[in-house]
């Protein structure tokens, strides 16, 4: 068999930028999966995810998406549509111990897909405030070729995102 | 916004571990009702199965079985479930097979693509009932789900054939088998 779960690419987010985008994605693979330890200096922030930017900018309708979401005393779900980007997320927000970090994984199936709209599978771990899943669709036909994850409130971001690609047999 | 933006790529990536490694890979492109995973091998620690599947008429069933076993009442699942505007669980006992959508007030309009992802974990080892965590999801923007599921099969034998069903059929998907070294 071949092994597979293949990193691509690793970005630190070294307290002194506000996002990361990863660019020229290969298209060899059949999934992507986007893991990322985050903290903000914000101290409420959120994740904005844009697929292709350089092409179609930010101010677009194309995405949409549904959360479910925890939050120690109750569940809740809500969505949002015709969003010019994926959104919501919590990023460990800046009044937590400084050591603390939030987790995040994205994924999309058969993002090389030139035919179909594209639809994103996320889990976030948020220990001080939420534990949170989310779906998400771009209304794009695209390859996914570029993807960029940065702090809704243009904070600074500490961490590290790592993108990998996972090819079907 | 772009041009406010650094992306810092570090000289590396994260270190590869090659204990990941597909399967086997089922897709269909014509009306299907069903696909089989049978002979997986015994090789690794976990599975797991990422899938995309596109609706041909309005549905709320999807399920997996084990083994080719379907009756019995040996499966048990919990849901939680969001539907954009609530939030809901489930749990059902003694079932003949694992649900992943049926019972969620939101169905599966035809046309719609929903992604998921299921963990099987230690699926060979003979000492305990076998155990499944799946995320799946699809959305249309303004409608769709977001479910979370856990799924318990009663029987001790390790797991050897996966079985996904749907009683509407599928207009075109793809299931890909994955296994993790131990």
């Amino acid at each position: 068999m071949a092994s597979t779960y293949t990193p691509i690419a690793t970005a630190t987010l070294n307290g002194t930028t506000t996002g990361v985008a990863f660019s020229s994605i290969p298209q060899g693979y059949t999934d992507l999966i986007i893991v990322a330890t985050a903290r903000s200096a914000g101290a409420s922030d959120t994740w904005n995810t844009y697929i292709k930017e350089s092409t179609y900018g930010y101010s677009t309708t194309d995405y949409s998406y549904t959360r479910l979401y925890g939050n120690g005393s109750s569940a809740s779900s809500n969505r949002t549509s015709n969003a010019g980007n994926w959104a919501g997320e919590e990023i460990c927000p800046s009044g937590q111990p400084s050591d603390a970090r939030s987790t995040h994984i994205w994924q999309i199936n058969n993002y090389s897909n030139s035919t179909t709209y594209k639809t994103m599978l996320y889990r976030g771990n948020v220990a001080s405030d939420l534990v949170s899943a989310q779906v998400g669709l771009w209304r794009k036909t695209d390859a996914v070729t570029q993807i960029g994850f940065y702090s809704g409130v243009a904070a600074n971001l500490t961490g590290t995102i790592t993108l990998y690609g996972i090819k079907a047999a | 916004m772009l041009n406010n933006i650094v992306a810092l790529l570090d000289s590396g990536v994260a270190a590869s571990t090659n204990s990941y490694e597909s399967i086997a890979t089922v897709s269909f492109t014509t009306n299907t009702a069903g696909i089989t995973f049978s002979s997986i091998p015994s090789t690794y620690k976990h599975l797991q199965i990422r899938f995309m599947v596109k609706s041909q008429a309005a549905t709320n069933d999807f399920s997996m079985y084990f083994n080719n076993v379907s009756s019995g009442g040996l499966y048990a699942f919990h849901n939680l479930a969001g539907n954009g505007a609530s939030a809901s669980a489930s749990a059902y006992t003694t079932q003949n097979y694992a649900q992943l959508i049926n019972d969620f007030n939101t169905s599966f309009p035809s046309g719609s693509v929903m992604s998921g992802v299921i963990d099987l974990l230690d699926y060979q080892n003979t000492n305990k009932y076998k155990t499944t965590r799946t995320l799946l999801g699809t959305d249309q923007n303004g409608a769709g789900f977001i479910k979370l599921n856990s799924a318990m099969y009663q029987s001790t034998s390790a797991i050897s054939q996966i079985d996904f069903y749907n009683g509407y059929n599928w207009a075109s998907g793809s299931f890909a088998l994955y296994g993790v070294k131990g």
